[in-house]
């Protein structure tokens, strides 16, 4: 699964972008996604949009046209409605009793002429065809050939049925060619007693129409034309002429047998037509509309999408940018500061403020170069001290004080041919010297260690003409482990010259070596002079001892604090010396300090 | 160093990017501006055409004008309509056409007086590089970019055929001139006296020539009628038909002098209708105005022009079809 994801990143290409990406800058991710996000958004609407205004605009094409085209319809339906009521009441006014010739007729012809300006003509014919009455009174010229006329055709075949002709040229009268819509119908009518077929026809005026039709505009080029239903005649067209003449094409077939909306194409552009019916006069309105100038509408539209959608996204990837930069401002800031540090400016510090988060991460940080800071301080004093104690360790190695007083002992002994003491005090202190020396180590077994106490006692002991005697004691486990070196001897040299010097009977020093659990425990045990609680208490003090004051033994406290400090230096602050001791009893000190059976950290520690 | 250096650059960088990113919004909201703006201009003044009427010819010029109309809505242009009153002549033709070329129209259609109106025309029309297009002018002077014309010759052969039929093959025929000469009058005798010599019977007596007034014209007629027997007569223009019918009708015969006639005057018609007159070859003043107009656009959007003037038909009608339906719309072209 997650390698073939993998695959078809690769294949695409992304795994490129992919790590481009990781090693881009914050900033630029930043800006990078707000950017894509904002474009992603901003197209979606500008999309949804386009989608929705198209479609609004298309169905407000279709609805204006039809509205527009409804409403010449009703127009020309009331006005032809208007006509026929028209007709009738002339109808009714000059054929009641036959009464045509009549003078009040005349006058009632001059109300209705004088009321209505699009009635050309009003004019009552034989069914020869020969003018019975006319209104105005003109005479009929004779090449009209009245009978010959498709209005006459039309209301003798069917009689009594008002009858509309197609707009034509009148040529009844002379000097005048008026287009006209002739309304006609052939009547029976009873004159003298006899019946008599007449024709009654009303020329009106077809101007009216024309404007009507010829001021309709559907958007910049659309247009109204007018068909006859049954022959699909043009009844009107805005460019009849170039029609007739065959420059233009107006396919009225599909308007004859539709009756809603359709579209059709004319020089390779596609229409809008919309056809209704007018009824009363059997003809069709149909409305053309040009469906490109909905789309040039559209293009408009969509032009000032895609710079509305370009300038969002310009101000978006500003305002990103701004926003990247003010977000990574402090982070290179920090990191700034952290190369400092890398470079060894420990003293630099970063400034609280900005966001929340960098506020909390830059206080976070100064409170690391402060442990830093302070690490460091105690890592300097450490290795000072450490230095310091073996310093002193390597001068107790060889203290010249202890030599001197030895082989002073050693010239006695030879004066006085005690040659087995010799051979004892000399063995035992070049063993001395090989452990304290030990190859420079610093840490040494227990074994080497009590054995080199064991030495360094045998040699007191002759110094001091028997005058007390000692004890090792040590457990087989404890034998093994590691130690520092040369421990014991500064507090055996202390039980000897401040517990047993001084004491009337016979001393008795004690060392033992076991273990406590994980706790190797070194014991120098005295039954010397003791020591008071204040004395204890002040021994492992830092600074000068009482115990020191005046005594012979000169700085051995400070060795014993030595020890102690070593042991807690090495090996933690849990472990180190711990006194116990009495008046006239005696002192017991302890070494604590971990069992350590290997001396692998030994290396570690010799400088 | 180095990577202080970098940064340095990243900086100067991003600051190049911003500058770039807000003058390319500054010029994107700059171009929103200006694009609104052209089409408001664009919507307050359309382009005009101007359509410079013929003189001594209201009708058909007001026919040319309702084609070009029509053309003119078609391609999105504003027609400019200059008329003339009967008393008016070459002279106000000129400066009219002029006056338009100075108001600033994109092209011309004019219905030329003369020559000298379509040369001086030609000369500012080219000057201000205006694209002009002659109407009824087979004449394709230079700065004329196309004319619209009939074929005169194809016109006289259909009247002087018309006439052969009417007399039935045989008979004297007499031809009304006009007093002025004009290239087209003579391509159209040219016509009727090549029709006529197809027919070895008919004879061509002297003609008659006039003016364009009606009385002048009837006088001119009496002087030919009475001068020989005649069968059938063709007037070249349209005063010399009324002239002619006039005479006819004086001396009672009107309908056993056939008369033939070009033009398409209410007064020809009703004389067509009457059977004074008994054959009119017409044009179609209409397409002169929708043609020349469209011609006009496609010279203003760059497209080259025919080489030669489009020639449109004629067409003969008597007094039986002139009612008909493609006939009404050409004859009677005002709805009044």
């Amino acid at each position: 699964m997650k390698s073939a994801w993998m695959r078809i990143m690769r294949g695409l290409g992304l795994q490129h972008w992919r790590d481009r990406f990781r090693t881009s800058s914050i900033q630029s991710i930043i800006m990078w996604s707000f950017s894509l996000c904002l474009l992603f958004i901003v197209m979606l609407a500008a999309f949804l949009l386009y989608n929705k205004f198209s479609r609004s605009a298309e169905e407000n094409v279709l609805l204006g046209t039809s509205q527009i085209v409804d409403q010449v319809g009703y127009n020309l339906e009331d006005y032809v409605d208007g006509m026929s009521q028209l007709y009738r009441t002339i109808e009714q006014h000059m054929l009641v009793d036959a009464s045509w010739d009549d003078e009040q007729v005349a006058q009632q012809l001059d109300i209705l002429m004088s009321s209505r300006d699009d009635i050309v003509s009003i004019a009552l014919f034989d069914a020869q065809g020969e003018l019975l009455r006319n209104h105005p009174a003109v005479p009929v010229r004779p090449s009209a050939r009245v009978s010959a006329q498709s209005w006459f055709h039309s209301a003798m075949r069917v009689s009594n049925h008002l009858s509309f002709s197609l707009p034509h040229v009148q040529n009844l009268y002379d000097g005048t060619y008026k287009w006209v819509v002739s309304m006609s119908k052939g009547l029976t009518i009873q004159r003298d007693g006899q019946p008599m077929n007449v024709v009654l026809l009303v020329d009106i005026n077809f101007k009216k129409i024309d404007e009507l039709s010829s001021r309709i505009s559907l958007g910049k080029r659309g247009y109204v034309y007018i068909i006859d239903e049954g022959a699909g005649n043009i009844v009107y067209h805005p460019q009849q002429q170039l029609i007739y003449m065959g420059l233009r094409n107006e396919s009225v077939e599909k308007a004859l047998t539709s009756t809603g909306s359709y579209i059709d194409k004319a020089d390779g552009v596609k229409r809008l037509n919309t056809v209704r019916s007018v009824y009363n006069i059997g003809w069709k309105v149909v409305g053309v509309a040009y469906l490109d100038e909905m789309m040039t509408t559209r293009e408009e539209m969509n032009r000032y999408l895609i710079q509305v959608a370009a300038i969002v996204l310009v101000l978006s990837i500003l305002i990103s940018m701004l926003l990247a930069s003010m977000l990574a401002r402090p982070i290179r800031r920090m990191g700034a500061t952290m190369k400092a540090v890398e470079r060894g400016d420990f003293g630099v510090e970063l400034p609280l403020r900005g966001p929340l988060e960098v506020v909390q991460l830059s206080s976070r940080f100064n409170l690391m170069l402060d442990k830093i800071r302070g690490l460091m301080r105690q890592i300097i004093v450490e290795q000072e001290s450490k230095r310091k104690y073996e310093l002193e360790a390597l001068q107790a190695q060889i203290n010249p004080h202890f030599l001197y007083n030895t082989l002073n002992s050693v010239v006695r002994m030879v004066g006085m041919s005690k040659n087995e003491d010799i051979i004892t005090m000399i063995t035992s202190l070049s063993k001395l010297f090989r452990i304290s020396l030990s190859k420079g180590r610093t840490v040494i077994q227990v074994s080497e260690e009590l054995e080199h106490a064991r030495h360094y006692l045998t040699i007191q002991q002759m110094r001091f003409k028997r005058k007390f005697k000692f004890e090792l004691e040590a457990e087989e486990a404890a034998l093994d482990c590691y130690t520092l070196k040369l421990v014991l001897q500064p507090l055996i040299e202390n039980a000897i010259v401040h517990g047993i010097e001084y004491l009337v009977d016979e001393g008795s020093i004690t060392i033992r070596a076991r273990l406590e659990g994980e706790t190797l425990v070194l014991e120098v045990a005295d039954n010397g002079v003791g020591m008071s609680q204040e004395q204890v208490d002040g021994l492992l003090e830092p600074g000068p001892s009482p115990v020191e004051e005046g005594s012979a033994g000169g700085g051995s406290g400070v060795a014993v604090r030595n020890v102690h400090d070593r042991i807690r230096l090495y090996y933690g602050m849990r472990y180190g010396l711990s006194y116990r001791s009495e008046r006239e009893e005696g002192t017991v000190v302890q070494i604590r300090m971990p069992a350590v059976r290997n001396a692998e950290g030994d290396g570690s520690h010799e400088e | 160093m180095r990577s202080s250096n970098r940064q340095q650059e990243c900086r100067v960088l991003w600051r190049r990017l911003t500058v770039l990113l807000l003058i390319s919004a500054l010029w994107i909201m700059g171009m929103a501006g200006c694009s609104s703006s052209e089409i408001d201009s664009a919507r307050l003044e359309p382009r005009t055409i101007a359509l410079i009427a013929p003189v001594h010819a209201e009708e058909q010029g007001d026919a040319m004008r309702l084609g070009a109309e029509a053309a003119a809505k078609e391609y999105g242009y504003q027609l400019q309509y200059a008329s003339f009153k009967p008393n008016e002549d070459a002279g106000e033709q000129l400066a009219a056409a002029l006056r338009m070329v100075e108001g600033g129209a994109s092209a011309i259609l004019i219905d030329p007086a003369n020559e000298g109106v379509l040369e001086e025309l030609a000369a500012a029309a080219s000057a201000r590089n205006v694209p002009l297009v002659a109407l009824n002018d087979e004449r394709l002077v230079k700065g004329v970019q196309g004319a619209i014309t009939v074929d005169h010759v194809e016109a006289g052969r259909q009247a002087g055929e018309a006439l052969a039929k009417l007399i039935g093959d045989a008979g004297s025929v007499a031809i009304m001139r006009s007093d002025r000469t004009d290239p087209d009058l003579e391509l159209r005798e040219a016509g009727i006296r090549e029709a006529l010599a197809r027919h070895p019977s008919i004879r061509i007596v002297e003609s008659a020539s006039c003016g364009n007034l009606r009385d002048a014209c009837w006088n001119a007629a009496k002087g030919m009628l009475d001068a020989s027997h005649i069968d059938g007569a063709i007037a070249l223009e349209s005063g010399a038909s009324l002239g002619l019918a006039d005479e006819a009708k004086r001396r009672s015969e009107a309908g056993r002098l056939k008369i033939v006639a070009f033009g398409s005057q209410v007064e020809q018609l009703s004389l067509l209708q009457d059977g004074v007159i008994h054959q009119l070859v017409v044009q179609n003043d209409f397409s002169f105005g929708y043609i020349g107009l469209e011609q006009a656009v496609s010279v203003l959007s760059g497209k080259e022009t025919p080489g030669s003037p489009t020639m449109l038909e004629t067409k003969v009608v008597n007094a039986d079809n002139m009612f008909w339906m493609n006939n009404q719309k050409l004859l009677f072209p005002f709805v009044q």
